[in-house]
C-alpha cells in the first residue's frame, strides 16, 4: 500500500462526499446538476495501469450509485470514461516535449491551461451526455436532457478549473 | 491453447471493460426487481447513516421555519377539531348514537433523511423501516397531504416513491365531483402535477381541492393532494387534464407519517394464498 494509492483513495472519497452532500443538491433551472466524479478519473496519470483505472472508477461508481439511488448510471458512466481516459489524455497532452516516456499527471500546469481545459471539456461532456441519457432513458424530455448535459458540463468545468488552481498552487 | 491464453492476456483490459459495463447495465435494467436491491441503494445501513448525520446537522438551520409551520398546522387543526366537534354534537341530537369504529390505519412518524427532486425518478429516504412496522406499498403523508408510497424497505430505512416520480400514479378525484382520474407528474416543476383521464362531462372547477378517492386501497379516501390551477385538454383531446398545485412542499419536506394498514396486508396475503390453492372466490 503506497502513498499514491492512499492519496487516490482520499481524493475519490473527498470528491464523492462533495458530490453527494453538496453538488447533488444543486439543480439550476430544475435539471442542471454538476457531476464532479469525472475529475478524479481525468486526473489519473499517464502510466497508470488501465485495469486499475477501470477498477477504481467502477468501484466509486457503485458507491456513488448507492448514495444517490441512480442504480448503475454512475457505474456505467464511470467505467466508460475510465476506458477512454488514456486515449483522451494522449490526444490532448502536449507532444513536443522530450519527456514522452516519463510518467506525467494531467493537471493545469503540466498540460497548460488550453490543453487541460480542452481535455477536461471533452471528458466532462462525454460523462454528462452518457449519464443524462441513461437517466432520461427516453426522448420525450429531450430538451431537459440537453439543458442538463450543456449546463452540467459548463458548471463542472468551472468547478474543476478553480479546484485545479487552488490545489496545484498550494503544491 | 497457448494462443488463446496470449489473446486473453493481451485483451484482458477489453474483457474487464466489457464485464464491468455488463454489470452496470444489469444493475441499471434490473432495478425494477426492487426487493433484492436494498443493498445498493440509499436504504443500506452505511449510506443511510451518512445521510442521517447530514440531515441532523442541517435540520438545525431550518428549525425556525419548521416551528412556524407546526404552529400554523396546530392552529388549523384546532379550528377544524372545534368545527367537527360542533358538527358531531349536532348530529348526535337527531340520530342514534354512533358506534365507534376501530381505526384501520395507524400512524408511524418518520423523518426524510434524503430526497431527490430533479430527476425523472425521484426518491425519498425515510428513517423508519421494517423494524418500525413499515412495509412496501404503504401510504406516506405529510402535513400538507399525500407525499408518496413506500417502495423499498430495509431494517431501519425505507425508500419512498414521492408524487414527483414519473412512475408514480395515484387515483384521485376533485372533492365535489364523483368522476376520478389519475395523478401523474412530469419532469420540471416540483410543485405541479397533472390529473389525466378526467371525463369531459365531469363538473370540475379551478381552485377545487383534489383528493384521494380510496379506490387504490393504499390511501384512504379524502386525503388532500392539491388544488386545481388550470383545466386543459389531454393530448388526445378525449378527456380533461387538470393542472394541480401540490399541497406537499417537497423541497422543504422533513416530517412525514406512514399509514400502516396491516389488515389490508393480511387480506392481500390471504387472497394470494387462496389464489395459490386454486380456490374460486
Amino acid at each position: 500500500m503506497n502513498r499514491g494509492v492512499i492519496n487516490r483513495f482520499l481524493g475519490f472519497c473527498i470528491v464523492l462526499l462533495v458530490q453527494v452532500l453538496v453538488l447533488n443538491k444543486v439543480h439550476i433551472l430544475g435539471v442542471v446538476t454538476p457531476l464532479l466524479l469525472v475529475y478524479p478519473i481525468l486526473c489519473f496519470h499517464r502510466d497508470a495501469k488501465r485495469v486499475s483505472l477501470l477498477l477504481w472508477s467502477f468501484s466509486f461508481g457503485i458507491i456513488y450509485d448507492m448514495f444517490s439511488d441512480t442504480w448503475g448510471m454512475g457505474t456505467f458512466t464511470n467505467t466508460l470514461l475510465a476506458f477512454i481516459q488514456p486515449g483522451l489524455l494522449n490526444l490532448f497532452s502536449p507532444h513536443d516535449e522530450d519527456d514522452e516516456e516519463t510518467d506525467f499527471e494531467p493537471d493545469i500546469f503540466s498540460m497548460g491551461i488550453g490543453h487541460f481545459l480542452a481535455y477536461s471539456f471533452f471528458g466532462t461532456l462525454i460523462y454528462h451526455t452518457v449519464f443524462n441519457l441513461l437517466n432520461a432513458f427516453n426522448v420525450s424530455n429531450i430538451v431537459y436532457t440537453l439543458i442538463a448535459i450543456g449546463g452540467g458540463t459548463v458548471l463542472s468545468i468551472v468547478i474543476i478549473f478553480f479546484t485545479e488552481l487552488i490545489i496545484r498552487k498550494r503544491r | 491453447m497457448r494462443n488463446l491464453f496470449d489473446f486473453l492476456v493481451k485483451y484482458s483490459y477489453w474483457l474487464l471493460f466489457l464485464v464491468l459495463e455488463g454489470i452496470s447495465l444489469a444493475m441499471l435494467v434490473s432495478h425494477n426487481s426492487y426487493h433484492g436491491s436494498v443493498f445498493l441503494s440509499s436504504a443500506n445501513r452505511v449510506t443511510g447513516k451518512v445521510y442521517e448525520w447530514e440531515s441532523e446537522l442541517t435540520s438545525y438551520l431550518s428549525l425556525k421555519e419548521v416551528n412556524r409551520q407546526l404552529v400554523d398546522d396546530n392552529v388549523a387543526m384546532r379550528l377544524r377539531l372545534a368545527s367537527l366537534e360542533k358538527e358531531l354534537e349536532d348530529l348526535k341530537k337527531d340520530s342514534m348514537s354512533l358506534d365507534f369504529v376501530a381505526p384501520e390505519y395507524h400512524l408511524v412518524h418518520a423523518q426524510v433523511v434524503k430526497a431527490t427532486l430533479h430527476r425523472n425518478n425521484n426518491y425519498l429516504t425515510i428513517d423508519k423501516g421494517v423494524h418500525d412496522g413499515i412495509r412496501p406499498e404503504m401510504a406516506v403523508i405529510s402535513s400538507g397531504g399525500v407525499a408518496g408510497i413506500v417502495y423499498l424497505t430495509s431494517e431501519h430505512y425505507s425508500i419512498v416513491i414521492p408524487l414527483l416520480n414519473i412512475r408514480s400514479s395515484i387515483s384521485c378525484k376533485a372533492r365535489n365531483s364523483k368522476y376520478f382520474g389519475t395523478l401523474q407528474w412530469q419532469r420540471g416543476a416540483v410543485n405541479i402535477a397533472y390529473v389525466i383521464d378526467v371525463p369531459r362531462h365531469a363538473n370540475v372547477h379551478k381552485g377545487e381541492i383534489v383528493e384521494t378517492n380510496g379506490y387504490s386501497e393504499v390511501f384512504p379516501a379524502g386525503i388532500p393532494i392539491g388544488r386545481i390551477l388550470d383545466i386543459g385538454d389531454s393530448p388526445d383531446g378525449l378527456s380533461f387534464m387538470l393542472k394541480v398545485q401540490l399541497f406537499t412542499d417537497f423541497s422543504t419536506l422533513r416530517d412525514v407519517c406512514v399509514l400502516t394498514n396491516y389488515s389490508r396486508m393480511e387480506k392481500k396475503l390471504l387472497e394470494q394464498k387462496a389464489d395459490s390453492l386454486g380456490i374460486d372466490r
